[in-house]
Parts: structure tokens; sequence; C-alpha cells
């Protein structure tokens, strides 16, 4: 199986690492193929539930591909962080600088919504 | 404490950053053997991987064929997790600040403060080590 699945919908296109483990060792490299396979794309899920380590070197490198990503002005949001991954998150207070959403439906529906005027 | 659990060990690997993942599953075994939970054993195994990171990336600066070992032991209700490197020592104190979130490193210490009763850095020279110490007391 391949490490990236990608599913596109109208108005996003999911995501997902099948990888156990996100770390100093593959992180780089993964996100950098992450921000290749998101190109054209109207918004960008990425599904991390199959994740179950991260270490602080990913979390940098998430870091990294979300600014690249926003400077693109391109919608993201990362979706299903396991409960161990999301304490990390808040430890971090990465809920102020990184887009994050309960479930991949809920980051569908988020991003179908029509942008607000003015 | 758990009995048959694992009270003194030492492991060592070779400072490649794929070495780390395999030594992190297994600390996470040896803590759940101890009587942590889920969740304190996934603490003190990512304490321990971020310890083991800076000694492959800063003390050895990612050059592999160097030693990296971890003596894990227990005394009295205190779980001591010692990761030692024979690289260049940190001259830089860890900082004690909380990280940016926008930060893009500069974490790793700060999850060991967080997650460990304490996280301090040894220099003997030569040879320096990450002591981490967890209370197996609340476990």
């Amino acid at each position: 199986m391949d490490d990236l699945q990608l599913q596109d919908y109208p108005q996003a296109r999911v995501i997902r690492l099948n990888l156990g483990r996100l770390t100093a060792s593959s992180a780089a490299k993964v996100l950098t193929r992450v921000l290749t396979a998101g190109a054209g794309a109207p918004a960008l899920i990425i599904d991390l539930s199959a994740v179950e380590f991260m270490d602080s070197t990913a979390i940098g490198e998430l870091v990294v591909l979300t600014r690249r990503l926003r400077e693109a002005k391109r919608p993201y949001c990362l979706a299903e962080l396991r409960p161990p991954l999301m304490s990390l998150a808040r430890l971090m207070r990465l809920e102020r600088a990184l887009a994050f959403c309960d479930s991949v439906q809920s980051a569908l529906t988020r991003f179908e919504q029509p942008p607000t005027q003015g | 404490m758990t009995a048959g659990a694992c009270h003194e060990l030492r492991l060592e690997i070779d400072s490649r950053l794929e070495c780390v993942t395999p030594l992190g599953l297994c600390l996470h075994t040896l803590a759940r053997q101890l009587g942590f939970d889920d969740m304190q054993a996934y603490q003190i195994q990512t304490c321990c991987v971020e310890a083991l990171n800076n000694a492959i990336i800063h003390a050895y600066a990612g050059e592999p064929g160097h030693l990296v070992s971890v003596r894990w032991h227990t005394q009295a209700n205190e779980l001591l997790v010692e990761i030692e490197d024979c690289g260049r020592a940190m001259t830089v104190p860890p900082c004690e600040h909380e990280p940016d979130p926008e930060a893009e490193s500069g974490r790793g210490w700060w999850i060991m403060r967080q997650w460990m009763d304490s996280a301090e850095y040894c220099d003997l020279g030569e040879r320096h080590y990450v002591q981490l110490r967890r209370s197996i007391g609340e476990a």
C-alpha cells in the first residue's frame, strides 16, 4: 500500500498518511510529498488517523508544510489526530498555529461552506 | 511497581535516526511493564525519543557510526532514564521557555520538561547524558 492515499472531493483533496510513525527520519520527505500530492486541489485535508507516533521534528515539519500552504493561500486541515498526538499538539499550543479538525467528514463540511461576505 | 518488570537495562543504538523508532517502541513496552498506563508510556517514549534525536542530530551532527546508549533503571518508586552520547557537548543550556507555536524546532526540551518530573543535562567531559525522571507512584 502506498504511504499516501489520495481521494478527491469537489471541495478538497483528502491525503491520508498510511504511516504508523512520522518522525525525524522520515517527516521532511513525507510532508514534501504531501505538498506535491496536494497540488491543484481547492483545499487539503491531511488525514493523520493512521499515525500513532510523532516526534517534535515531525511537528516542526508540519509547521513548515502548513506555512507553505498558507503562503499559497491553500485552505488546509489536519484531521483525526489520535488522542496522544492531540495531547502533544495541545502541549505545544499548536491549535494557535495549525488548523485541526476532529474528522475528515467535519473538514469536508467546513470546506463546503461558501466564503462569508465582507 | 509491577512485579516481574524490568528494573535495570542498558540498550545501545547506532547514531542513525531510523534506529530511534524501534528503540522507542521497546521503551514504551518497558514503561507499560512498570505499570504506567498507555498515555504515560507514550509520554515517556516521546521524551526518550526527543533525547535520542538530540544526541544524534546535535551531538553527532547526524553522522552515523557512533553509539547512543540508554540506561533504564528504577530506584525506589522512580524511573530514571539516561540517554548518553560521546559527541559534541551542548554549549547552550536548554531553553526554559514555552516554544512559539510557529517555531520549526526547539520543542524537544520543553516536551521532556513537561512530561517528565525532571529532565537534566549532565556534561561529564567526553560523555554527556540527559537524565529523565518520572515517579512510578502515579502510574
